[in-house]
């Protein structure tokens, strides 16, 4: 049995924030890779009814699943997705967080509540494994509510931005907020 | 295909987006900063894999042992191995001078590096003999950059 | 060794070698998986020329700030003239290196092979954690400014609203492993702590908090991989790959139930049913399961049948995963105490089982005897399992 264990005397060179900076040969670039992205044409139609304040969804015309988001084949059949359906948009919260960074890791001012959303769409059961949801902002909720669990659960519907200013992005939606009275 | 894809492609959504980093600092590795030192002392570095010189350093040798090289000032001759002539920038705008981008790699050495030969383009040829001209002392970060450009060696 | 699949040759691990974990190195990524290499090969006393093929693996190119680095590192692992694949399962890439070396073993095609996993994160500036936003999807998930910690934290919330955990339990992981990496000789974040240090530390999101994580590191490891026969050649003391399992769901990670990681189960059933393991609760002696946070741990020490669900929490406080415990899990000190660069911290927990499969961990060493070992990556926008099963 080796008294010494392994790895032994792992090589390495390690330098303090300040040394990079001053380090001959060091070299600064910066990237600049601007991109567009399709939506293709499941999640662009998902958009524009975004646009008109709907949420939509697609059916497999094998298995039945509906999608939201939706998908222009279902994963399991590898079928053309064939029918849409309107949701209600009401759901309740699978999960929630409070975030006190953003996206580059900057300390946020005011802390921002976010989560998923398990939808109201027909065929799921109330506790299948798989949902219909988004990954969304919540709002009219407190981060002591989150914290203390009473988030999860909670029933909420879409805060929807006016018709005006909706431009057919996931944003149109503000958050989801609390249904007056649905607590459950 | 159901009904619904038909959609024009008028109808499709883009989104725009970026690669979101604001900069990347590289290192320039071991011998890679034994390499930026000698370019910052206006020497050009190469290494020794034992008898063998090869251009850039690049700390680990070709061998089975990937055994440690030695970084070595090299002292030439260099010569302009390939030689190409750029007449229009990244936009194909006719450039004001052209431009001589040459391969330039030492005597019985393996690789070499790219450079700006100042010559006109048709005085160069591959097999030329040049020599590296560096950047004033205070302006060398230990780059490649350091070598400002190249210039001919009378035969 | 009952497997229950037809290979060619059975393949064992016969080397592994490994840099420090560090937040900054000087050394480019070549050179760390050259580092990482020559160590390797100098444990299993071979040079390069004993050496088949290479597969290597790192996580996104954006890390490095390298397009194509697969071959930017191909020399420095190695790999000049020879054979040399890269795979990429995000996160799952360090566990799906050595199971990409074991095909290329198993199958007949290479006698020899060198597993090779690489990440050098601090070059993205101003912090590593920018260069996570391009994982999120563009249109649906971009535009709401996400932070990559987001997704962890709603994964964490759920499961402790499902499985009735608090943080100060959950916290209980980070304090482990990163009081077992304190004999970890290329730890980088390895530290005597309490409970109270991981909830006072910064809240970054809510439940997270900065000590819940596992730091931003470089690093490299390597591990030599060769047959059966050229194995018993090598040494005494191969460790035999017994199993390996691997599996994907999709990116939707916002439609299915995250307290509980179905694709590490789907991957860990494919990889135990090749290793003959019906009861992996009882029959796997020490684990590496992938903790980037210390719930993930949980999650998936669950996900690997090693606790029931919603069990592994309770377990951690028995000290059942300890060291000198029952199952004893990330006795190396894991990503929170070894350090995270993301395809070498995967790789790294299976030089871990390695080592404690031979007895050669020094003072990380279980205290049980052990004959069989699991370790196991997870990856991507939840949804990748990778998974090895290993025996001596
Ligand atoms: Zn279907």
């Amino acid at each position: 049995m080796a008294s010494e264990g392994k790895p032994v005397n792992p090589p390495g060179t390690y330098l303090k924030r300040q040394d990079l900076e001053r380090l001959p040969g060091i070299i600064r670039y910066k990237p600049s890779a601007r991109y567009l992205f399709a939506a293709g044409q499941a999640l662009s139609r998902f958009l524009k009814g975004l646009k008109e304040g709907k949420i939509l969804g697609v059916r497999c015309p094998v298995c039945g699943r509906v999608y939201v988001p939706p998908r222009a084949y279902c994963e399991y059949c590898h079928a053309p997705t064939s029918e849409w359906v309107e949701l209600p948009g009401t759901g309740v919260v699978h999960t929630a967080v409070v975030s006190y960074i953003a996206t580059d890791r900057s300390r946020m001012e005011k802390p921002e509540i976010v989560g998923v959303i398990r939808l109201d769409a027909p065929g799921y059961r109330e506790d299948s494994y798989e949902f219909a949801g988004l990954f969304h902002k919540i709002c009219g909720v407190t981060p002591e509510q989150v914290m203390d669990g009473s988030v999860i659960g909670m029933r909420v519907k879409p805060r929807w931005k006016p018709p005006e200013e909706r431009t057919g992005s996931i944003t149109d939606i503000e958050c989801f907020e609390p249904v007056e009275g649905g607590e459950q | 295909m159901s009904w619904w894809k038909r959609a024009l492609p008028g109808d499709l959504v883009h989104f725009p987006g970026s690669q979101e980093v604001d900069h990347y600092l590289y290192t320039p590795g071991l011998h890679g900063l034994k390499a930026a030192e000698l370019l910052k002392a206006g020497k050009v570095p190469g290494m020794l894999c034992g008898d063998q010189l090869i251009l850039p350093p690049k700390t680990f040798c070709p061998d089975e042992r990937l055994s440690e090289g030695e970084v070595v000032e090299v002292e030439g001759p260099f010569i302009a191995a390939l030689v190409t002539v750029i007449r229009e920038d990244f936009y194909g705008r006719k450039l004001e001078e052209p431009q001589v981008l040459a391969f330039i790699t030492a005597q019985g050495a393996i690789g070499g590096y790219i450079g700006v030969v100042k010559a006109s383009p048709g005085d160069v040829y591959p097999g030329m003999r040049v020599r590296p001209v560096f950047r004033p002392e205070e302006e060398r970060t230990g780059a490649i950059t350091d070598i400002a450009f190249w210039e001919p060696v009378a035969d | 060794m009952r497997v229950n699949l037809h290979v060619k040759d059975r393949v064992a691990i016969v080397g592994a070698g490994m840099t420090l974990f560090r937040r900054r190195l000087l050394e480019t990524p070549r050179e760390l998986a050259w580092e990482a290499v020559r160590q390797a090969l100098d444990e299993a006393g071979l040079t390069l020329r004993d050496i088949d093929c290479i597969v290597t693996g790192t996580a996104p190119d954006a890390f490095d700030g390298v397009h194509f680095n697969g071959e930017y590192l191909a020399d420095g692992a190695g790999g000049f003239g020879k054979p040399v694949s890269r795979v990429y399962v995000g996160g799952g890439t360090g566990v799906m290196v050595p199971i990409a070396a074991w095909w290329h073993a198993a199958s007949g095609h290479c006698d020899t092979v060198l597993a090779v996993a690489e990440e050098k994160m601090s070059p993205a500036m101003p912090h590593p954690q920018y260069v996570f936003a391009y994982i999120w999807d563009p249109i649906l998930e971009r535009p709401l400014g996400p932070n990559l910690i987001w997704i962890f934290a709603m994964e964490m919330r759920r499961y402790m609203y499902k499985c009735g955990a608090k943080k100060e339990d959950i916290a209980l992981v980070s304090v482990k492993n990163k009081g077992n990496a304190l004999d970890h000789p290329a730890a980088q974040a390895a530290a005597k702590i309490t409970v109270e240090d991981v909830l006072n530390s910064e809240l970054l999101v809510w439940p997270v908090n900065r000590l819940d994580i596992s730091p931003v590191s470089d690093g490299a490891v390597a591990l030599v991989i060769a047959r059966e026969k050229t194995a018993r050649r090598i040494t005494d003391s191969p460790v035999w790959i017994e199993g390996v399992g691997f599996t994907l769901d999709n990116t939707h990670w916002y439609n299915r139930e995250l307290a509980y990681p179905r694709y590490v189960q789907y991957a860990a059933r494919m990889a135990y049913r090749m290793a003959g393991i019906e009861r992996p609760w009882k029959e796997i002696d020490v684990a590496e399961p992938y903790d980037p946070f210390d719930y993930k741990e949980l999650h998936h020490i669950e996900g690997l049948m090693l606790a029931r669900p919603c069990e592994a929490w309770k377990l951690v406080k028995e000290g059942y995963f300890d060291r000198d415990g029952e199952l004893p899990t990330s006795p190396s000190g894991g990503l929170l105490g070894v350090g995270n660069p993301i395809a070498a911290a995967g790789l790294m927990k299976v030089a871990e089982i390695f080592w404690q499969l031979r007895y050669e961990a020094g003072k990380r060493q279980v205290r049980k005897p052990v004959h069989k070992g699991v370790a196991q990556a997870w990856g991507d926008l939840m949804q990748a399992g990778t998974v090895i099963v290993l025996g001596n």
